[in-house]
């Protein structure tokens, strides 16, 4: 019984997040009238939108390298493919692909960065990776405002500044807009599905779990159990550290790619920017923590956290007269839930390392009362 | 002998990593060359050439690869069209009084954006007599 209760109240622990984001929206949804249809449509588009960003996420947490915010460089890369083909005037899927390719050896090179950086700040990779995010946004925008259209050619001047070089804020993406979402439609019960948006996530999920059983995600786990451990073991822990931080800065390009073919226009100076918090928010209300996530969290994550994001304006209109009042709640809880995780995982780790401690005195007091009664 | 099996393998996986390499900048050639959409001109005014007048036609529509919307033009109209990759083709339907097309005065055409050349301009009267770009 007392067994049952210990279990209960720590499965409880565990995914407090997800059930407080469930109650709340449990709640909200009926005072926010929204029918069950639009909500279901909703978080289709909304599922299909993010969460090839938000998987991007697992493998650096495989590799114990916490939540990686340097995802935002990925996204960046993303970024400056779909400027290229917008200006080559390159639509449909192949705009896409095309964008991919492009983006690839920079995210590629973006993530070595990102990982021989957090090398050199062991034990810190999360605040790292983050103040990194700020410094690359910042020659991001150098390039991007006064590169292209000087140093860098761009030909189409609708995508330019009107002194002549700089790309505008706001990009229009209808060349790519909805390709992948609509390449297979899907209609059930009036529910739109972006079917072939679907199938690459699953074929990332399944890309997940087949890296998980390779040499090289067994390497990353060992290495996100105990450094010390696996050097000792013969890996090469700060290879595998860069290499899963390459992967994810890689996936974390397509899923902005996704994403923006999704919403058709990219604010080019802002659009990565919310990627990385967003996203990481999301894997966080889904149950995950900075050392344990699964596909799972990915999923119920983004469905929670996007419900509340629909739900709460109309529901803080319903409810106080207010719809800014929602908008603020959600920008509340995003961030709230990011500090709230980071705080549970240094209270665990403290936990953790006194308990350690107090076995070891124990342990050490048995030992010495043995050596006594001898 | 380890120290040549060692070698023996970085070279195949440098070839792997050519191999890898080339086969992306492949794609991107070929998302290059298919994915590019141009802007064409369709025109549908009296033109002339070598001396012969074709006649503007009085309404037509012409679609461009199997586009969802027909671009209408009247006697006199010029307007522009969209056009995916490097070959297309382009139909033409005459339209009667009620803007219906009448059947038998369809006309199928193939071109490429080569054949435009710079201008990229479609001279709709022209291409419907003689059935050439």
């Amino acid at each position: 019984m007392t067994n049952n209760g210990q279990k209960i109240k720590l499965f409880f622990i565990r995914n407090a997040v997800p059930i407080v984001f469930l109650v709340v929206c449990t709640i909200a949804i009926p005072i926010s009238q929204f029918s069950m249809q639009y909500l279901i449509q909703e978080m289709l588009i909304r599922l299909a939108r993010n969460s090839f960003l938000v998987l991007s996420l697992l493998i650096p947490i495989m590799a114990g390298m916490g939540l990686n915010f340097g995802m935002v460089l990925g996204a960046m890369a993303g970024q400056i493919g779909l400027i290229f083909i917008s200006d080559w005037n390159i639509v449909g899927i192949q705009g896409m692909v095309l964008a991919a390719i492009i983006s690839t050896p920079l995210a590629i090179f973006f993530g070595w960065i990102c990982g021989t950086v957090l090398n050199k700040a062991r034990g810190r990779e999360m605040v790292t990776s983050y103040i990194l995010g700020f410094f690359m946004n910042g020659v991001y925008q150098l390039i991007v405002l006064y590169g292209f259209g000087s140093i860098v050619p761009i030909t189409n001047g609708k995508l330019l500044l009107s002194r002549g070089y700089g790309i505008r804020n706001t990009l229009n993406l209808d060349g790519v807009r909805l390709y992948l979402d609509n390449l297979i439609p899907v209609s059930i019960g009036g529910v739109q599905i972006a079917a072939a948006t679907f199938i690459v996530i699953a074929i990332f999920c399944l890309f997940i779990i087949w890296f998980r059983k390779t040499k090289l995600g067994q390497d990353m786990r060992a290495t996100g159990q105990d450094m010390a451990v696996a050097d000792a073991a013969g890996i090469p822990v700060m290879r595998t550290r860069v290499i899963s931080i390459i992967i994810s800065t890689v996936l974390a390009c397509y899923g902005q790619i996704i994403f923006l073919q999704n919403v058709g226009t990219m604010n080019t100076y802002n659009s990565h920017e919310q990627a990385g918090v967003f996203a990481i928010a999301s894997l966080l209300v889904g149950g995950a923590s900075v050392t344990r996530a699964s596909i799972w969290n990915v999923f119920i994550g983004v469905i929670l956290f996007h419900l509340m994001f629909v739900v709460s304006p109309m529901a803080g209109k319903y409810l106080v007269g207010e719809a800014q009042l929602g908008e603020f709640f959600r920008v509340f809880v995003s961030y709230g839930i990011i500090s709230l995780a980071l705080v549970l995982h240094a209270w665990r780790r403290h936990a953790d390392q006194e308990q350690a401690r107090q076995a070891f005195r124990g342990n050490n007091n048995n030992g010495t009362k043995g050596s006594d009664g001898k | 002998m380890a120290q040549k099996g060692v070698t023996a393998n970085e070279k195949k996986m440098f070839i792997v990593d050519l191999i890898i390499i080339a086969a992306f900048v492949a794609l991107g050639c070929f998302c290059f060359v298919t994915g590019k959409a141009y802007d064409i001109m369709l025109e549908n005014k009296n033109f002339v050439e070598n001396g012969v007048t074709f006649e503007a036609l009085e309404a037509v529509n012409v679609t461009i690869d199997a586009q969802e919307k027909p671009i209408y033009l009247l006697n006199g109209d010029m307007a522009a069209g969209n056009a995916v990759g490097l070959s297309h083709t382009l139909k033409i339907d005459v339209l009667d009084e009620s803007d219906k097309a009448i059947p038998d005065k369809t006309k199928v055409i193939k071109f490429t954006i080569k054949q435009l050349g710079t201008k990229r301009l479609l001279q709709i009267p022209k291409i419907y007599k003689t059935g050439k770009i």
